[in-house]
């Protein structure tokens, strides 16, 4: 699978894409733990989890979806890393 | 009630100078709560379709919530009403900042301002009077200016909200602007117009008394459960203000391109709120009782947009930015500081100058018309210059400045299918074809084109509120279920609207059962949620029975054809159109309308909205 960084953190993180290979299905949850394991700077000194994180630091997209936690990702997919939505 | 109000709303004519304290019945405060439903109720009452909305029967209505000087977490805000100049039909606007709880420590809930001035004026209001004061040397300043010169004038501790060049010359498009350059801006519906009919410069208020609470302790112990929340989980609004949505926005197709005619933008991160974060980000600000903190203070240090004031916020950017292919930041943070200076809506104006690009390209305008300006897509300098005259009321901007729908009446031909909005109200940065219920809100909100008046799109990406059906975030594209969906969310904003509770709080974990703890904590009322959603819901049925008052029927619950046939190429909501005539069927029987859109009588019965009517 394929994980993209938006250029605010690819930046950030000094690539702007990121492969690995997934054997079998996993929650979003799941990949974004290896992910902040991976790419420390992702959790932005925050405390916590990935659930306090998700949605107020970052966010993922696949599909043209905004993805939920609970989401499952398999390996043939593409997601990517943005910032958060607020917006007036 | 013990608290949270004073029962008292100042009545200032400004044709013959009388001031009169109202104290109306606990009655109508329990049933429209305060801010935008009070104002409703008085709006209804004092004016009708005839009412001409730059005329001296115009009342302009300034109202706060009763949180407006407690802790109550965002809830700094207040409302101001009238009939809206742009759009001839029910009008309002709400801005943050620091004004509304100015006024309640005055010992006010509210103002009415009625009449016309002979010549420019400006009140000032405190605990012990009420003043009406020439207003001749403020008259032509821009607003941070004129809130400077107060300052100087009646001393740092006043709170000042006022128009600009703009309002003074009854630009449909202006604002009233408050805070000076912490500016937050009452923007839609051109309200400033209405203000500056009236010659009324600005409304300062300076006052100290302590606003009662009924419970301090048990409102004190709930703020402390709720607040650590709320600030985690707005973590992104602090760092990046609403400009922080920008990059995400777009990838979902949500963010407008090009008159609304673009997909996909690949210069949308060089206008981010992660962008502005880090290059001209100086500072931070919150408004009073805010733990979100969203507001930006922005430093251009040089160049031809060099500026110090207020960043601009996600709907600037969308506006001024998108809409215009505008890709420059320093250029749409200097936009929007003119904006705000002019005292400008700058999702209407960025709008009318996207509009205004668009017939260019397509030759219904040429240079004989903008002046020799090349008035391309992406033109930083375009739509700066467009900014100056739209606020001066000048050269193509005179004509701009009337908003998308009468500009393109005026001139005619195929003009009009490149105005987007709703019953005159210019779009907001939002896409109803990336959320299908935002076209809905469109097509319904009692104040033309709003994303704010439904916020459903907030419940469709992550905020929730199970105790009204939404354990978890709806799926934006879906066809069925939306007319009692937006109707709820309607219902709900109406009364965040009439608390005077910020919207972006809904972000933070927000619930209808902290409210109603706040309120009892406040005022000593026990409502339950019944009480509270019908409150809700009869302020949504009066704005709607006015507007049916001023000829709106469901020929007008509608939103423009490229928005309703023209679907995006690619991105995030590619392909996909809203199905606005199957959400209308279901959403006139949720509402208790007939199929014209006007409420039933046994609707109007059920919410005791009054015979009257």
């Amino acid at each position: 699978m394929v994980v993209l960084f938006s250029s605010i953190y690819s930046e950030r993180l000094g690539r702007d894409r990121y492969e690995m290979e997934l054997e079998e299905p996993v929650e979003l949850k799941k990949l974004l733990e290896h992910l902040e394991e991976v790419f420390p700077d992702l959790k932005n000194q925050s405390r916590g989890g990935v659930a306090d994180r998700y949605a107020s630091h970052y966010l993922c997209i696949g599909h043209g979806r905004i993805l939920r936690l609970g989401d499952i990702i398999t390996d043939r997919d593409t997601i990517e890393i943005i910032p958060p939505i607020m917006g007036g | 009630m013990e608290g949270g109000y004073w029962r008292k709303i100042l009545h200032i004519n400004l044709s013959d100078g009388r001031v009169w304290v109202q104290t109306p019945d606990e009655d109508l405060y329990r049933k429209y709560i305060g801010g935008s439903g009070i104002g409703a109720r008085f709006l209804y009452d004092l004016t009708d379709g005839y009412t001409d909305p730059l005329g001296p029967e115009n009342p302009l209505i300034f109202m706060t919530g009763p949180f407006a000087g407690t802790p109550v977490p965002t809830s700094g805000r207040h409302q101001v009403i009238a009939k809206s100049p742009l759009t001839g039909i029910y009008g309002e606007g709400d801005a943050g900042g620091t004004w509304g709880p100015g006024l309640k420590r005055c010992g006010y809930d509210g103002i009415i301002i009625e009449g016309t001035s002979e010549k420019p004026a400006y009140v000032l209001v405190s605990e012990e009077r009420v003043r009406i004061l020439d207003a001749k040397d403020l008259w032509g300043r821009d607003t941070y200016e004129t809130d400077r010169k107060l300052k100087e004038i009646h001393g740092e501790n006043i709170v000042v909200s006022c128009i600009g060049p703009a309002g003074e010359k009854l630009i449909r498009l202006s604002a009233i602007m408050h805070d000076g350059s912490s500016a937050r801006a009452v923007g839609r519906t051109g309200l400033g117009a209405v203000m500056g009919s009236k010659k009324l410069k600005a409304v300062a208020v300076s006052g100290n008394k302590k606003v009662p609470v009924a419970d301090p302790e048990g409102l004190r112990s709930s703020i402390k459960e709720v607040v650590p929340t709320m600030v985690q989980k707005t973590f992104g609004m602090k760092q990046h203000g609403t400009a922080g949505g920008t990059v995400a926005t777009e990838r979902i197709g949500d963010f407008p391109l090009k008159n609304w005619t673009g997909s996909v933008w690949d210069k949308v991160e060089n206008i981010s709120g992660q962008r502005m974060t880090e290059t001209i980000l100086t500072g931070r600000y919150f408004c009073e009782s805010c733990v979100i903190g969203c507001g930006r203070e922005v430093e251009i240090k040089e160049g031809p947009y060099t500026m110090k004031g207020a960043g601009p916020e996600y709907e600037a950017l969308g506006t001024l930015g998108g809409m215009c292919l505008v890709d420059s930041l320093e250029a749409i943070a200097y936009g929007a500081e003119l904006c705000n200076r002019y005292g400008l809506d700058t999702i209407s104006t960025g709008s009318a100058i996207a509009f205004a690009m668009e017939l260019y390209e397509q030759g219904i305008i040429d240079k004989k018309d903008t002046g020799g300006l090349d008035l391309e897509w992406g033109s930083a300098e375009a739509m700066i210059e467009m900014v100056h005259q739209i606020g001066k009321g000048e050269g193509l901007g005179r004509l701009l400045g009337h908003g998308v729908r009468e500009a393109a009446r005026r001139i005619g031909g195929r003009t009009p299918a490149f105005a987007i909005h709703t019953k005159g109200l210019e779009f907001p940065a939002h896409d109803p074809r990336a959320f299908n219920s935002l076209a809905l809100g469109y097509a319904t909100s009692n104040r033309g084109a709003c994303h704010l008046q439904a916020a459903s799109y907030m419940f469709e990406k992550t905020a929730v509120m199970p105790e009204l059906g939404i354990p978890e975030p709806k799926e934006r594209f879906r066809t069925d279920g939306q007319g009692e969906f937006v109707k709820v969310c309607q219902d709900l904003m109406c009364i965040l609207d009439s608390l005077k509770v910020c919207k972006l709080a809904l972000y933070g974990g927000l619930r209808t059962t902290h409210v109603r703890e706040w309120l009892k904590c406040v005022t000593g009322w026990d409502m339950d949620l019944e009480e509270l959603m019908a409150a809700g819901e009869r302020i949504f049925n009066l704005k709607r029975m006015y507007n049916v008052k001023c000829g709106i029927t469901r020929k007008d619950d509608t939103i423009p054809g490229r928005i309703l046939k023209q679907p995006r190429a690619e991105g995030g909501a590619r392909g996909n159109l809203p199905p606005l005539e199957r959400m209308l069927e279901e959403y006139y029987p949720a509402r208790g309308w007939d199929s014209d859109g006007v409420p039933l009588k046994e609707t109007i019965e059920k919410l005791d909205l009054g015979w009257d009517l």
